[in-house]
This record gives structure tokens, C-alpha cells and sequence, in this order.
């Protein structure tokens, strides 16, 4: 008899991408590939104003078209749908899916066609005439909090959705402020830096734009709505609430997801006017987002300005600082609007000891599309407001900026952390990243270089950030829809192994990455696992992906899962073989007693046996399923540090990223290669802000970015190779000591970016620049503002 | 106005396979015709659904419009030639390396690989208000809405406009005028050969067009005659981004050199007017002399004569004199 093969362990090994073959392919099923018999289509008619009473609808045009099946306008769509739930524990203003009486967005929907197809729909939506009386348009949410020019929703004067919300020293649970001792560090600084900055907003464009088919079988009175979105399970329990159907009605799926970053967690408008137009009609309908609608109607990120006050001695001890944050939230509050900007203050200490710190939230409603989650949603805008303000400080004293941060970070012997602003920082080792960062990017021999550079007139600047974030989103208290996740592992009767997982995959790649750990767990090899998600009528229970949660949460609830199964299989292998369950071991497809692996059964027979328990041992049940929840104790907090070298052009202001420098700590990693994925595109947004990102409205309230020619995202020309490294960190927080890696590469890049520019224009006398470095705006820095 | 867009009108497609049978077609549909060459600036028009023609001639079934071959001593380039066969052609790049650099730097990969030299010179300026389908002078209206006092006006004219203040967004066309280069056009009635230069047309002399193109015209190819074949060339184009952005201002410059004297000389910018511009004051000042720093500065200050900025674009003054500057140099410091 030969041996049996050796299979590798693979947790820690860069395993490639499973579902990467058939993505590139072409052979992925995305909603738009989704067709049913009967489907009609559906086009959304939409304001083109920013602010305006809606004085009359006239669809009659558009109903007269051949194959316009029905036409519904805010009002009709009000007698049949609720309002936009809104889970947050903030006060919400009254959000109608179909705008009834008052539109405030250009791209607030105004009328739903349902059509014979996508074309026809499109025409009958460009032939409904809406009349309405203009109101003023809230652009400048700073404005906006004179109740000036006018104020969105009556319930909240001066425009304030929420706020203002004080948080750190001296905030006590009820909200009391006792300012002491912060103005006590302030008044005994030697040196106080202030800068108002802005983190504009951003458009998250996923290349798959969103899209729904919802089908309501009248006969079983049943829904199934397949939706291009992070998190079916939570789509599912919104959809049932809102159509007045069972969670047990409703079947929610995702299929392939082509990106997200944030923007499809929420739950749309489209996808609940989708259902409820089936269910009504007892027709399949289907709608998929445009390019330009999507600029519109998908929710944007970021959209915050902060005003940093940081005090110091010389010495670069930091003793306190403030930030006061004003979050220009757009027109309504979706699911989690008024949470994000929360996890800026959340944020403020970065990875410092800071003494004290205050942060002050005020929320503001515009006239624009809603806010929410964008990869990093509320951590990328912390970094960047704490790192720039660290930044201008190491300027102001003349300190070397990596220096500045050593000075002031918390101490690895200091975790579990409790920060001033009420974070639990788990785990970190700050300096570590900090060095290894130094290293790999030279940083004595870059600053020599960039000298040496400006003494032949280049403009060359470096800058460096550090970051720490929050990932492994829950715990339960502190999401709406609860923080666990959920799996189910079974071993087939084939020694197969099939499992389920209530993350939501749509780039993460935990096909690659659970099956990884599984194998490793049971002893078999990678192509014998199948990982399944997705579909609320595969997976049972779940909660979603977003948050960095996949690994964090959803590994620890698999892993959890597939022990269960592997003490069940251990006692029925100890039946078949006469032995101690605990003297077995699962190595190389068999499980066999220690030491002696010819002795044993294959995975396949014991499998077999548990399926066709002749005889079950005492005490089994038969089979080789089981499940698990985990809750996480608490958040994760990954971290690292990033260095950017840059140069400008001095005749025409352009700027060159010559050298990304990112070393992230995420805890340990299953799969090195998918991290380094994940990180590369997390730097890709992350520079793509700083450089090129921004979605601009006109002070009319109109989107001056509405198609891919107006707001630009980054491309592959645009970067230099990415140097990447780590250190590993564990968390405590979860049995597999990994913290999560999907945002992180969001959060470092940005701030440092912008302070290599500012490095490379100091000699003009600039302090900050606002993002995005603009050509136009640096080449004015370079020559006085004189053009 | 609607405010989605997307998915495109119906219209008639006609797919011909000769030149006789697209002009027929032309001819035929007129000005109710859209020719269609690599789709680039087409499809967004149409699904835009701000032009609406009748019929659409794809000439992407036309083989003959595609060949690059020598001829009379220079070179003659089919227009649905696609901008990465111009850029990647061993003639074009070993002797008129300007045009290849130019059109290596259109776009995008993708859009280099789909997009012709033919459609890449004929295109639309990319004015926002005008592809927005506002009724400007460009679309039969009587107000420019780019310069207006509140007017977003970053990427306009500062040199030549007339009324309307769009530029010319081509990458390719100052390269083709800098090299003296040639556009063959067909229709039904015969054939004419035009000046590069004299194939760009302003406002000044008709607002609607930015072509000497008319109903039932067809470019059927470009010619380069040998007269640069091989001179120091120097192509930049600067813009927001690194890639898939059109020019805030860009500079094709071919130059004969000897021994460090400057013999003729052809500096043209784009992106600053309505037309592709020669700068003949610029090269003047070079003509003649011998190269060095200041006689680059001398074209740049004559590049930026007479310009008037627009609320929002000034910087392209001193852009625009960057760029001469460098392109006199030729590429060294």
C-alpha cells in the first residue's frame, strides 16, 4: 500500500483566489444576468432639481406608450410601501422610497415605470412631466446651520440632524461637558496647532453598479429578490418588514457582487420599490442602476470637515486635542447615515496616548445624496484629520515626523487600551510598525535623497501617516441588526465538505480563504471544500460583509462551526476503529490513532459510517452537521504605518507618486496574497482621494460629477509598484487572532499622500492643502496664487 | 432634461463593407446620418441621447480605411486605422515619431485599442454644457452658458474663441499639424485633399462644427508628407490625471536642428482654443537661433500674447507658456 499523499497546511500560505477563474472568465452570474418569464422593467423617474414641492406629476404621455405596464408616482407608491427604515438611534426625518410631496436631491425619485423592457422603460420615464415649485438648495452644510437658505425637514431646525454630540475628557454619560481639563492642556502647551481641513466627498463606484429582480409567486405567496448588496440576511429582514411579508416569505440572494466598498450594505429605495411593485403587480421586475445614476441615486462617502486643534510642548509632547467635526450628511438619513461619522470621534486618539481629547459632531442635512458607508466609512476621515494635525505639529516644532508619533504612542504593554473618546483599543504594537516601515522604505536615505533633490530645484516631499482602525464589526450592542455571524459546517456522505457562512463575499475571497482553514482543520484537501453564501435559503442566519468583519467574525464562527463537526466525526472514527477519540488525528485525507496513519480509515469511510450509522454508537445523533454563531467580545483595531514619497511638477503642477511604503499590522493572516490584494485596493481609494477623487455639486445644488468623465478614479498609471510588509499583532478578541484587512489600506494611504505634497510645497509657505491635489491647485501654491 | 440617461434611442444601423457604400449611405441620410467609427464619442452622445440621428454608418466593416502604407515619400494612414495600429506602427514611430507619441497618450489602453485617428481628429469638444444638451450657440441656441459670470470654465479657451468658448479636445490633431499633415475627405461629389490646419475649423467661422466635415463628407485618410520625417519631435500633454483625461492644455512641437541652431521649427497647442493652434509668433522667435533657455522663454512669452482667461482658467496661461518653454527645449532640462 502507498503512502497516502502529505497535503500542506495552508492557513498563512498564499493560496490564489478560487473564485478568481470564473470572474475573469466571464462565467459569473451577476443580478443583471438573473431573467425570469414575464420580467418587466423598471426606470426610475428622478428630480433633476435639488430642492423643490412637487406641484403636479403628468404620466399620461408616458402610460400611452405600447408596453408600459404601470406607472406609479411617490403618492401611489405611499399606499402600498412604508417609509425608508432607518435603524440608527438617531432621530430620522420621514424617508419615502418614492418622493411624495418634497424632492431634496437632484436624483430623489419622483415616479417608477414598469415596462416591457429597459429601453421602453427609459422613454416612458423621459416622458413624465413633473412640475415643480423650486425651494432654495442647502449646499454648504455650514451655511446650512443658520437654517440658511432653507431648512430640509421641519422637525429639525437649522438643518441638524444630529449634534452637537461631545465625546472624550470631560463628556460624562449624560452628555455634561466639563471642559477643565482640556482647556487646562491647551492653556499649558507651548505650542497649539489649528487647521480646518475637509474630507470631501466621495462616489464609492463599485464597477458592478447596483441592481434588484424581485419575484413574487402569488400561488406561494412567496418573494425572492436577488440584489446586488453586502448582506442579503439584513436586506431580507428590511424587505419582509416593509411588504408586510414573514422573513419566512422572503428569500434574499446575492449573486456575484461586483464590489461595493460600503455603498450596498445600505438598504436601498429601489430594491424595496422593486419588491413591493412585484408583489402588487404579481410580475418579476427588475431594475439595474445606471453609470450616471449611480453618481445619483447610490449613497456617497466621506463629506466631513474637521477643525483639529492640537496642543504640545516642544519637546513633541502632545498634552491634548481637539476636533470638532461638521459631517455634511446629504438629504436623508439611510441605514447607517448618522452612525459614520460617529466612528470619526470615535477615532480621534489614533494610536496615540494622547491626555485629553474632545471631539464635537454635528451632522448636517443637504441638498444631496445621502451619505453613508464607503470603505473605512468614519475611520479613513479620523486618520487623516489626527495624522494631518500630527503632521503640521512635527512642521511647527521642526521635528522629524516619524519621531513626533514615537513620542506619543500607546505603549504595547498598555493594551487592552481604553481611549479618551471610549474606544477599547484590543492589541498593538505601534513603534513596531512605525520601524519596520522606516526600514523598508529607507527613510534616512529618503530624506538625504529628497534634500539632495530639492537642491536641484525638484519639488520632492515625503510624508508619513500612521493609522489604527476599527474592524470585526460588532459586537451585537453596537449594530442595529446584531454583531455575530454565523456557519454552518457539513461533511458530506462523500467526505465532502460543504459550508455555510453568513459573510457575504463580494471580492474578500473567502471562498479561497474558509476553505483554507478548513482544510486545515479536517486534513483534506482544498478542491474537497465548498464554501456557500449568499442566499438567505442556503445560509440560514447570517448578518453580512462589510466592517472588515469577514476573517474577524465570520472565520471565527466557521472555525467554531467546523470543530463541532470534527468532535462529532472524531466519535464515530473512534467506533470504526477501537480507539480513543482523543488519541486521533486528521492528517492527509484519514483519520487515524497517533502515529500510526496506516492504520486508519479515510476521511470518505468515516463519513460514509456517520451517514449509515450501522451501529450508532451511543450517545450520536446520526450525521456530520452542525453550526455556530459567534459574537465577538469586541471590535479589533488594526493598524500600521504608511509612507509616501511624491513629487510635483513646477511648471504645470502635477503631482507624481513616485514610492508607496504601507506595512499593516492585521492580526494574524490565513492568506498573505489576498491581504496584499486587499490592501492594494485599499490603497488605490485611499491615494485615489487624495489625488483625483471628489464629487462636486455646484452652489446651485446640481452634481457638477455625474458620470466617469467628471469624477475620476485612480488607475493603474497612476501609482508606482506598491511596496508592502507587516508585522503580526494577534488580536485576543477572536480564536484566530485575526483583526481584518479590508479597509486598512483606505485609512493610512490618504493623510500621507497629502503630506508628502505639503512636504514637497513647504518651501512656499503652505501648511495644508485641502484635498484633492488638484494640478491647478498646487501649481497656484508653487506661484503665489498668481496665476 | 432628464437626468439619466444610459441606454440609447432607437436608430437605423447600417454595417457597409466599401467606401462607395458608406458615401452612398451619406448621401443618402445627409444630416440625419452619424458616422460611426470606433464608438468612443459616439456612443456617449447617443446614449446621452442628446444627438438623435436617424441612421448610424459603422464603418467598422470597412477594411480598405484601415491600411498604413508609405506613399510619395511619406506615409498615408487609413482614419479607422485604430490609435494604437498609428502609435505601435514601426513607419509611423521610426519617422514621425510625433504623432505615434500623441496617440500613444489618448486615453486609455482599452479605448486605444477600439478609438481611430479618423474619429480621434473628428471629435466633439468636450464643452459640459454643450454635450449636455443645452441649447448653446454650438447647438443652434444664442448663449455661450460656459462663459457666463457664474459659468464652470476650467477647461476652456483662452486664445480664439468666438462666442463659444469650447477647445478642441484631440491629442492628435496638433501632432497632425505640426507635421504639415494632410486629410483626404470623400463624398458623392468627389474628392478633396485639406491642410491640416485648414481642416479645424472655429467658431468664428461656423459655431456648429469643428471640422471642415459636412453631411455627406467622409475622412477617408490622413497623409503625412516627408517634409518632418525624423525631426526632433516633443509631444506633452497635461491633465488631471495620468491617464483617460483629455488635455488641460497640450504641446506637438517638430523642430530641424543644427548644431544647436534652430532651421524651421512647428509649435502647436491644443486644448487652449477652439482650434488646434499653430504658434507662429513662438516659432518665430526660435527660427534661426540658436537654442538655449532664453529664446525658449522669448516663445513661451509670444505663446501667451492676446490671451483672455475665462473666470476659472487662468492657470492655462502659464501653461500654456510651460509648455512652449519645454517643447523649444525639446525635452532637456
Amino acid at each position: 500500500m502507498t503512502a497516502p499523499a502529505v497535503l500542506p497546511k495552508l492557513v498563512g500560505q498564499r493560496v490564489r483566489r478560487r473564485e478568481d477563474p470564473r470572474l475573469i472568465q466571464g462565467r459569473g452570474t451577476y443580478v443583471d444576468d438573473v431573467t425570469i418569464a414575464g420580467l418587466q422593467h423598471l426606470a426610475f423617474k428622478r428630480s433633476d432639481i435639488p430642492h423643490g414641492r412637487i406641484l403636479s406629476i403628468d404620466t399620461s404621455a408616458a402610460e400611452a406608450l405600447d408596453g408600459v405596464e404601470a406607472i406609479f408616482t411617490g403618492a401611489q407608491i405611499a399606499e402600498f410601501l412604508g417609509p425608508m427604515p432607518v435603524p440608527t438611534p438617531f432621530p430620522a426625518p420621514e424617508h419615502r422610497a418614492v418622493a411624495a410631496d418634497v424632492v431634496r436631491y437632484v436624483g430623489d425619485p419622483v415616479a417608477v415605470v414598469v415596462a416591457r423592457d429597459r429601453y421602453l422603460a427609459r422613454d416612458a420615464a423621459d416622458a413624465i412631466t413633473v412640475d415643480c415649485e423650486p425651494l432654495p438648495a442647502v449646499v454648504d452644510p455650514e451655511a446650512a446651520l443658520s437654517g440658511q437658505p432653507a431648512v430640509l425637514h421641519a422637525d429639525f431646525p437649522n438643518n441638524v440632524a444630529v449634534g452637537p454630540l461631545p465625546a472624550g475628557t470631560g463628556v460624562g454619560r449624560g452628555g455634561q461637558v466639563d471642559d477643565s481639563a482640556v482647556d487646562g492642556a491647551f492653556a499649558e502647551a507651548e505650542v497649539v496647532v489649528s487647521q480646518r481641513m475637509v474630507n470631501q466627498r466621495l462616489a464609492p463606484t463599485a464597477i458592478e453598479p447596483r441592481g434588484v429582480v424581485a419575484h413574487f409567486e402569488p400561488g406561494k405567496e412567496t418573494l425572492t429578490i436577488w440584489s446586488s448588496t453586502q448582506n442579503p440576511h439584513i436586506l431580507r429582514t428590511h424587505v419582509a418588514a416593509l411588504t408586510g411579508l414573514g422573513q419566512d416569505q422572503v428569500r434574499a440572494i446575492a449573486p456575484e457582487v461586483g464590489g461595493g466598498f460600503g455603498a450596498k450594505i445600505n438598504i436601498y429605495g429601489e430594491d424595496l420599490v422593486a419588491a413591493a411593485v412585484s408583489k402588487r403587480l404579481g410580475l418579476p421586475v427588475k431594475w439595474v442602476e445606471d453609470r450616471s445614476e449611480a453618481f445619483l441615486a447610490t449613497i456617497h462617502g466621506r463629506g466631513i470637515i474637521g477643525y483639529v486643534d492640537i496642543a504640545a510642548r516642544r519637546d513633541g509632547r502632545v498634552l491634548g486635542l481637539k476636533l470638532r467635526l461638521v459631517a455634511d450628511i446629504g438629504a436623508y438619513n439611510m441605514l447607517l447615515t448618522a452612525v459614520v461619522p460617529t466612528q470619526t470621534m470615535r477615532m480621534a486618539n489614533g494610536t496615540y496616548a494622547f491626555p485629553v481629547v474632545r471631539a464635537t459632531l454635528t451632522e448636517v442635512f443637504t441638498n444631496k445624496t445621502p451619505t453613508d458607508a464607503y470603505r473605512g466609512a468614519g475611520r479613513p476621515e479620523a486618520a487623516y484629520f489626527v495624522e494631518r494635525a500630527m503632521d503640521m505639529l512635527a512642521r511647527e516644532i521642526g521635528m522629524d515626523p516619524a519621531e513626533l508619533r514615537r513620542r506619543n504612542f500607546i505603549q504595547p504593554h498598555q493594551f487592552p487600551y481604553k481611549t479618551q473618546v471610549g474606544a477599547l483599543y484590543d492589541s498593538g504594537d505601534y513603534e513596531k510598525a512605525l520601524d519596520r516601515a522606516l526600514e523598508k522604505a529607507g527613510w534616512e536615505q529618503l530624506k538625504a535623497e529628497r534634500d539632495a533633490a530639492r537642491a536641484d530645484g525638484r519639488l520632492v516631499g515625503l510624508g508619513l501617516s500612521m493609522y489604527v482602525e476599527i474592524c470585526g464589526l460588532g459586537p451585537s450592542a453596537r449594530l442595529p441588526n446584531g454583531g455575530w455571524e454565523y456557519s454552518q459546517v457539513t461533511v458530506e456522505r462523500d467526505g465532502r465538505i460543504s459550508a455555510t457562512t453568513g459573510v457575504s463575499p463580494h471580492g474578500q475571497g473567502n471562498e479561497t480563504t474558509f476553505a483554507q482553514m478548513l482544510a486545515d482543520q479536517f486534513g483534506v484537501p482544498l478542491e474537497h471544500i465548498r464554501i456557500h453564501h449568499g442566499d438567505t435559503a442556503v445560509v440560514k442566519q447570517g448578518i453580512g460583509t462589510f466592517g472588515s468583519r469577514s476573517q474577524a467574525v465570520g472565520g471565527a464562527a466557521l472555525h467554531l462551526a467546523g470543530g463541532k463537526v470534527k468532535t462529532k466525526m472524531a466519535k464515530f472514527a473512534a467506533a470504526l476503529l477501537e480507539a480513543h477519540e482523543g488519541d486521533l488525528v486528521f492528517e492527509n485525507g484519514r483519520i487515524a490513532v497517533a502515529g500510526a496513519p496506516a492504520a486508519g480509515k479515510t476521511f470518505a469511510e468515516v463519513a460514509a459510517y456517520a451517514h449509515r450509522p450501522v451501529k450508532l454508537p451511543a450517545g450520536l445523533e446520526p450525521g456530520l452537521s452542525e453550526e455556530a454563531f459567534f459574537e465577538p467580545p469586541n471590535n479589533t483595531y488594526p493598524f500600521g504605518c504608511h509612507i509616501a514619497l511624491l513629487e510635483v511638477d513646477r511648471d504645470t503642477g502635477e503631482p507624481r507618486l513616485l514610492r508607496m511604503v504601507a506595512v499593516d499590522d492585521a492580526g494574524n493572516l490565513i492568506n498573505p496574497l489576498i491581504v496584499e490584494g486587499q490592501i492594494h485596493g485599499g490603497l488605490t481609494q485611499g491615494i485615489g482621494q487624495a489625488l483625483v477623487e471628489e464629487v462636486v455639486y455646484g452652489d446651485d445644488g446640481q452634481p457638477l460629477t455625474g458620470s466617469l468623465m467628471d469624477y475620476a478614479i485612480p488607475r493603474a498609471t497612476d501609482f508606482p509598484r506598491f511596496e508592502l510588509d507587516n508585522t503580526v499583532t494577534p488580536t485576543p478578541v477572536n480564536p484566530l487572532g485575526a483583526k481584518g484587512v479590508g479597509e486598512a489600506g483606505t485609512i493610512g494611504s490618504t493623510p500621507c499622500i497629502v503630506s508628502a505634497a505639503v512636504d514637497a510645497l513647504g518651501g512656499f509657505g503652505v501648511r495644508h492643502i485641502d484635498m484633492l491635489l488638484r494640478p491647478e491647485k498646487l501649481w497656484r501654491i508653487i506661484h503665489g496664487g498668481n496665476a | 432634461m432628464a437626468v439619466i440617461r444610459d441606454m440609447m434611442p432607437a436608430f437605423e444601423l447600417f454595417q457597409p463593407t466599401t467606401t462607395d457604400e458608406a458615401l452612398g449611405l451619406l448621401d443618402e441620410y445627409r444630416e440625419r446620418a452619424w458616422v460611426l467609427a470606433g464608438g468612443l464619442d459616439s456612443f456617449d452622445w447617443l446614449k446621452d441621447r442628446v444627438k438623435r440621428p436617424a441612421a448610424v454608418v459603422d464603418l467598422g466593416g470597412v477594411e480598405a480605411l484601415r491600411a498604413i502604407r508609405p506613399a510619395g515619400g511619406g506615409l498615408e494612414i487609413g482614419a479607422m486605422a485604430t490609435l494604437r495600429e498609428v502609435s505601435r506602427s514601426p513607419d509611423v514611430r521610426e519617422r514621425y515619431a510625433l504623432l505615434a507619441d500623441a496617440a500613444e497618450i489618448v486615453a486609455s489602453p482599452q479605448i486605444r485599442n477600439q478609438g481611430t485617428l479618423g474619429g480621434n481628429l473628428a471629435q466633439d469638444t468636450r464643452c459640459w454644457y454643450y454635450r449636455d444638451g443645452w441649447n448653446c450657440y454650438r447647438a443652434g441656441g444664442t448663449i455661450c452658458y460656459a462663459d457666463t459670470p457664474t459659468a464652470m470654465n476650467r477647461e476652456h479657451c483662452i486664445l480664439g474663441a468666438s462666442r463659444c468658448v469650447a477647445v478642441n479636445p484631440s491629442d492628435t490633431a496638433p501632432a497632425l499639424v505640426a507635421l504639415d499633415g494632410e486629410l483626404e475627405i470623400h463624398s458623392s461629389g468627389g474628392t478633396r485633399v485639406v491642410a491640416a490646419e485648414d481642416f479645424f475649423v472655429g467658431p468664428d467661422v461656423d459655431i456648429m462644427r469643428m471640422t471642415v466635415l459636412e453631411p455627406g463628407d467622409l475622412l477617408t485618410a490622413v497623409r503625412l508628407p516627408d517634409t518632418w520625417a525624423g525631426a526632433r519631435f516633443y509631444f506633452e500633454k497635461s491633465r488631471d490625471r495620468q491617464v483617460w483625461d483629455f488635455a488641460l492644455a497640450a504641446v506637438a512641437s517638430a523642430a530641424k536642428i543644427t548644431n544647436g541652431t534652430v532651421e524651421d521649427i512647428r509649435i502647436v497647442v491644443n486644448g487652449v482654443a477652439p482650434t488646434p493652434l499653430r504658434l507662429r509668433a513662438s516659432e518665430d522667435a526660435v527660427r534661426g537661433r540658436q537654442l538655449n533657455d532664453e529664446v525658449a522663454a522669448r516663445a513661451g512669452e509670444a505663446a501667451v500674447q492676446g490671451v483672455r482667461p475665462l473666470n476659472h482658467n487662468g492657470f492655462k496661461v502659464a501653461l500654456l507658456r510651460n509648455l512652449v518653454m519645454r517643447a523649444v527645449r525639446g525635452g532637456e532640462a
